[in-house]
């Protein structure tokens, strides 16, 4: 892949424009909403994709990620009035820590053990917080009520603040994700992805970088966590470390592409919206947006096994697309 | 070593076919269609006059779906079966809008404002779980629009100062302290005493704030005082509960006073059977327990349970009657506590409504918080319906709601408690054979 | 202090539980064992059964023993055919690809169920539903005993299948080495659709035996899904005969726990089991029996 040409520079810099714009237009409520989860979504599946589509481990134990960011900051700000800030940060941090004791055993697994045991942790840690009565059990943090601030991090007459905010982590989280890709890590996990003996062979210390990768994907995850409990203001484990929201967060990368970087954004910006759309005007007919995402998921895997973007970059189309856009 | 950083996780094998290529038209079709849609907004034309739009939040899917399913039953029944389809007081129509919280607080919250600045209803009724009330009413109280509650239990939602929450049915502290009134009662009436209790509740917030409730009163020694053996934790979907049958049997406490939904009920009670547990007193806080799916498993074998309840078919009321029958007719099924909330709560509404005769929302917020409902016009045991004033403590509580006390006996539940409602005499304990 | 009573009715409870894990289990372990993906969509087949036996019941008053065989000869045809539409397109492509149908079959399945049945729970009540046995201060539930009898006897015909029959062998061949077994002149994508119809017909066993004393929901396969992965590994994934004991262990674990630890307890005491088994001796205790060579 050449550099970015002036036209890339251009494209990016008139969506940039228009997502900062986008809210000082007449929006309703619900639509803000919906931008709002796409980004959220779109962020969490970006950091999934950073361990599962970079370095091809499949981790489905993201969630647990999600909700120690969840739970992190809501604990620090009702025990000790930290701000939600700190406390982002902390979760980034704490799920940096244990995503090393947890990856340090379990990335030596191949193939679907990675994954089953990806998946005993992400319950182990939704059960044990959900008997654990120091940090609100099964009744779940009754996040409080406090007036508008940055500090606070809570926005309820304007609630713009919080896109501009989700916004601004998705850009962070972009150009992280930007920059792993293209740096020599980068180039060293997609080694391991594709051919893991050919890479160890090499002398690429393999566990390193699978670590490494796995780290940076906690603790990019954790922040959404961090977020969700600020906006929704109630953390309980069936809803921030679950196995349902997993779905949630690999569907867009899955969708738009596993292991690109704009692939999960774009994932998300057709998932979500359309996710809303079904479940608000088609509305009460039960199950009816799982069984739409159990059968995108299906017929993705099927057809265009490598997403939109992967499928994309690889046609005519896409490369011209790809002239003005950046297809990464 | 030789790095192919394009290959994609898939390998060389995918190639892009016709078929993909369609699926992708297809996609982008469907994705610019629903841009569309959210630009223009759906409903977008002149508004109608003389229509009061009702909005209703229930889990339509997900783990709670069932009680939303009944709810859902219920005001259809009303406003179809009852024909409540207009508010004459302001000649409007009703138009009830359906939003899905799919028991997800965070989508009750979008839903509720979807709902108010979208569908631009006028007031909001919803949901049996408190954790999607308690997301939905906060957006209500940020918009200003009255936000009628009927089933949820958590005594904290009517405690967080909100002005525009109402809440109909009883919560858990109002339910839980007449079963332990009862307690006292039945062992003076009867000359028995019962010493030793095991609490057995779903970890999830209902069971949880159950426990709370119980363990609170217990502490109080006016009506507690019961020695507590054990208090077990069970996860909502277990495979089988003949641990905790076991450990009710090893135990052998006096009371076992329980907190379930419907299917751990059933697995519970059937662990009990199997292990041969005969409980001298069992107590149980309604939901799953007095479930008709609950009665039609476990038939005979719950006599005696003894549980709390807003509503029974022996309500000597016609009115209560009639209600039951019909809906017996039109849905197949019995109509049970949620369901009879819903129905109270929905009429309480309405009444607002045609009191407030407008469709301002501080108007019907005004209607609600004046509004008194006479008990005969109630399908529940209750006093009636008046609300707590918002600023003192449980603002917007239903102060006359209440719960009764009935128990098991070969087909159903007979109201036992209190004594001037009962049609049949309690017994109290269990016999042991 | 522990009573021995009590203890030998755990023991019991945990077994005839444990007959349950092994069959949806061995179930999941062949179709591992054979074709090497893992099927999310296992407890949700299950559930399915349990929904036919209640309706063949509900319906047309079939008793629920008559529907098993029912039940096995529709979900093996059933598992044929997914097999040849979907999952045989799916093993072209890479793991996360195999894993990823079938949680997505998952998701089709159970909330087409919801929209199907609703949430409502469901139970089948027959005559022996709540009958229980005594043997000395031990009670025996009914229908979990005739469950757990059948459940060793379908994994014992399992066992004579695979080892005396031709098909048999062909698939355990299959198992064993693909490329030797083709150039052998095994058909080996009618063997994956043999093993996966199998897979679903074992399943669909066990969900018409816990139909008696189960509940029915959308969801109601799940719980036994996140158990049969914990029996499966402990086994050795692919492993039939260990997922066997597998199941007997962890029944029994699970009821321990429940009964002397805590109830709210019992499924992080055996997911804790797996975690450590998968980081110490990821192929299971008892290791594989199908030794893959290719």
């Amino acid at each position: 892949m050449s550099g970015m040409t002036n036209f890339r520079i251009f494209s990016n810099i008139i969506l940039l424009a228009v997502a900062l714009i986008l809210p000082l237009l007449p929006l309703d409520p619900f639509m803000l909403n919906a931008i709002i989860f796409t980004f959220l979504y779109a962020h969490a599946s970006l950091a999934w994709n950073i361990v599962a589509g970079f370095a091809g481990q499949f981790s489905l134990g993201h969630m647990a990620f999600f909700g120690i960011g969840a739970y992190t900051s809501s604990l620090l700000f009702i025990w000790y009035g930290v701000t939600p800030w700190i406390g982002m940060l902390a979760g980034a941090g704490l799920a940096a820590l244990i995503s090393f004791f947890i990856g340090l055993p379990s990335l030596r697994l191949k193939g679907h053990y990675f994954v089953l045991i990806t998946i005993a942790f992400g319950e182990i840690l939704r059960l044990t917080f959900l008997n654990w009565d120091l940090v609100g059990g099964s009744i779940g943090i009754w996040y409080p009520v406090m007036p508008d601030s940055l500090y606070y991090f809570q926005f309820h007459d304007d609630r713009r603040p919080y896109y501009y905010i989700m916004l601004g982590m998705l850009l962070v989280n972009l150009a992280i994700a930007y920059a792993i890709k293209r740096s020599r890590i980068g180039y060293f996990l997609a080694a391991i992805r594709d051919d893991e003996i050919a890479a160890q062979t090499s002398g690429l210390n393999i566990a390193k970088y699978k670590l490494i990768a796995f780290m940076i994907s906690a603790a990019l995850t954790a922040p959404v966590g961090t977020f969700y409990a600020q906006y929704v203001l109630f953390v309980y484990p069936d809803d921030v470390m679950s196995i349902p929201l997993m779905v949630y967060i690999m569907l867009p990368a899955i969708v738009g592409g596993l292991g690109t970087v704009s692939g999960p954004l774009i994932g998300a910006l057709i998932l979500v919206p359309t996710a809303e759309y079904v479940r608000a005007y088609m509305g009460g007919v039960a199950g009816m947006q799982l069984i739409m995402y159990g059968v995108i998921l299906v017929l993705v895997v099927l057809i265009m096994p490598r997403g939109l973007v992967g499928s994309l970059r690889r046609t005519k189309l896409g490369m011209s697309i790809g002239k003005y856009i950046s297809l990464v | 070593m030789t790095l192919n950083v394009n290959k994609g996780i898939y390998g060389e094998k995918a190639g892009v076919s016709k078929a993909a290529l369609a699926i992708i038209l297809v996609v982008i079709i469907v994705a610019a269609g629903v841009g569309i849609f959210f630009t223009l907004g759906p409903g977008a034309g002149p508004e109608q006059p003389k229509v009061v739009k009702i909005g209703v939040l229930q889990a339509l899917t997900g783990g709670a779906a069932r009680y939303g399913q009944v709810v859902r039953d219920v005001i259809n029944f009303i406003v179809e079966e009852e024909g409540y389809d207009t508010i004459k007081s302001m000649n409007a129509k009703i138009e009830l809008v359906w939003a899905d919280t799919q028991g997800k607080p965070e989508i009750a919250r979008a839903e509720a404002e979807r709902l108010i600045t979208q569908e631009k209803v006028h007031v909001l009724f919803g949901t049996v779980l408190s954790s999607t009330t308690l997301t939905a009413a906060e957006v209500a109280e940020r918009y200003g629009i009255p936000f009628v509650n009927e089933a949820s239990s958590s005594p904290k939602l009517t405690r967080l100062d909100r002005k525009w929450f109402f809440r109909v049915g009883p919560h858990d502290e109002l339910f839980i302290k007449d079963m332990f009134v009862f307690l006292k009662e039945a062992q003076q009436e009867t000359g028995t005493t019962v010493k030793t209790m095991v609490i057995v509740f779903v970890n999830d917030l209902f069971g949880s704030t159950a426990r709370d409730a119980i363990v609170k009163f217990n502490d109080d020694p006016e009506i507690g005082g019961y020695e507590v053996l054990d208090i077990i934790a069970y996860p909502p979907d277990i495979t089988d509960a003949s641990d905790i049958a076991l450990r009710l049997k090893s135990l052998d406490p006096d009371i076992i006073f329980m907190a379930s939904h419907v299917s751990d009920a059933i697995l519970i009670q059937r662990a009990m059977i199997a292990n041969n547990v005969k409980p001298r007193v069992q107590m149980v806080v309604d939901a799953g327990h007095t479930s008709p799916e609950f009665i039609e498993t476990i038939g005979k074998d719950a006599n005696y349970i003894i549980s709390r309840e807003v509503f029974s078919l022996d309500l000597n009321k016609p009115k209560s009657q009639e209600v039951a029958k019909k809906f017996r007719e039109r849905y197949g099924y019995d109509l049970d506590g949620v369901g009879a909330r819903a129905y109270d709560a929905f009429h309480t509404l309405l009444a607002a409504l045609e009191k407030a005769a407008s469709t301002d929302p501080e108007k019907i917020r005004e209607a609600l918080a004046n509004i008194y409902i006479p008990p005969e016009q109630l399908i529940n045991a209750w006093d009636g319906v008046q609300f707590i004033p918002h600023g003192e403590f449980d603002g917007g509580q239903n102060k006359l709601a209440k719960g009764i006390i009935v128990q098991f006996f070969d087909d159903r539940y007979y109201l036992v408690w209190p004594k001037e409602l009962a049609v049949r005499p309690y017994v109290f304990p269990a016999p042991s054979s | 202090m522990v009573e021995p009573s009590i203890l030998a009715q755990a023991l019991i409870n945990g077994l005839l539980l444990g007959g349950i894990y092994s069959l949806v289990s061995v179930g999941l372990t062949l179709i591992y064992g054979v074709m090497d993906i893992v099927n999310f969509a296992h407890g949700a087949f299950m559930m399915l059964s349990m929904y036919l036996t209640f309706w063949l019941f509900v319906l047309f008053g079939v008793h629920p023993l008559i529907s098993l065989p029912i039940a096995f000869i529709v979900f093996f045809a059933a598992g044929m055919a997914v097999q040849r539409t979907i999952i045989q397109r799916a093993l072209e492509g890479p793991m996360a690809a195999q894993m990823l149908v079938t949680f997505g079959l998952l998701l089709i399945i159970e909330n087409s169920a919801l929209f199907s049945w609703s949430a409502l729970v469901r139970t089948i009540s027959v005559d022996y539903s709540n009958l229980t046995f005594f043997l000395g201060s031990i009670s025996i539930s009914a229908p979990r005993l005739i469950a757990f009898i059948a459940a060793i006897i379908a994994s014992l015909l399992l066992h004579l299948f695979l080892t005396k029959t031709d098909l048999g062998l062909a698939i355990r061949a299959t198992a064993q080495n693909r490329e030797a077994a083709r150039l052998a002149g095994i058909n080996i994508k009618f063997i994956y659709s043999i093993a996966f119809g199998l897979g679903l017909g074992l399943v669909a066993i066990a969900g018409n035996l816990v139909a008696t004393f189960y509940y029915i929901t959308p969801s109601a396969g799940t719980p036994f899904l996140l158990a049969a992965f914990v029996v499966a590994v402990l086994g050795g994934l692919g492993n039939y005969v260990g997922a066997l004991f597998g199941g007997l262990i962890i029944g029994i674990v699970e009821s321990m726990a429940g009964t002397f630890l805590l109830p709210a307890i019992r499924q992080l005491v055996y997911l804790a089991v797996f975690y450590i088994i998968l980081v110490t001796k990821p192929e299971g205790l008892l290791g594989k029996t199908f030794e893959r060579k290719a």
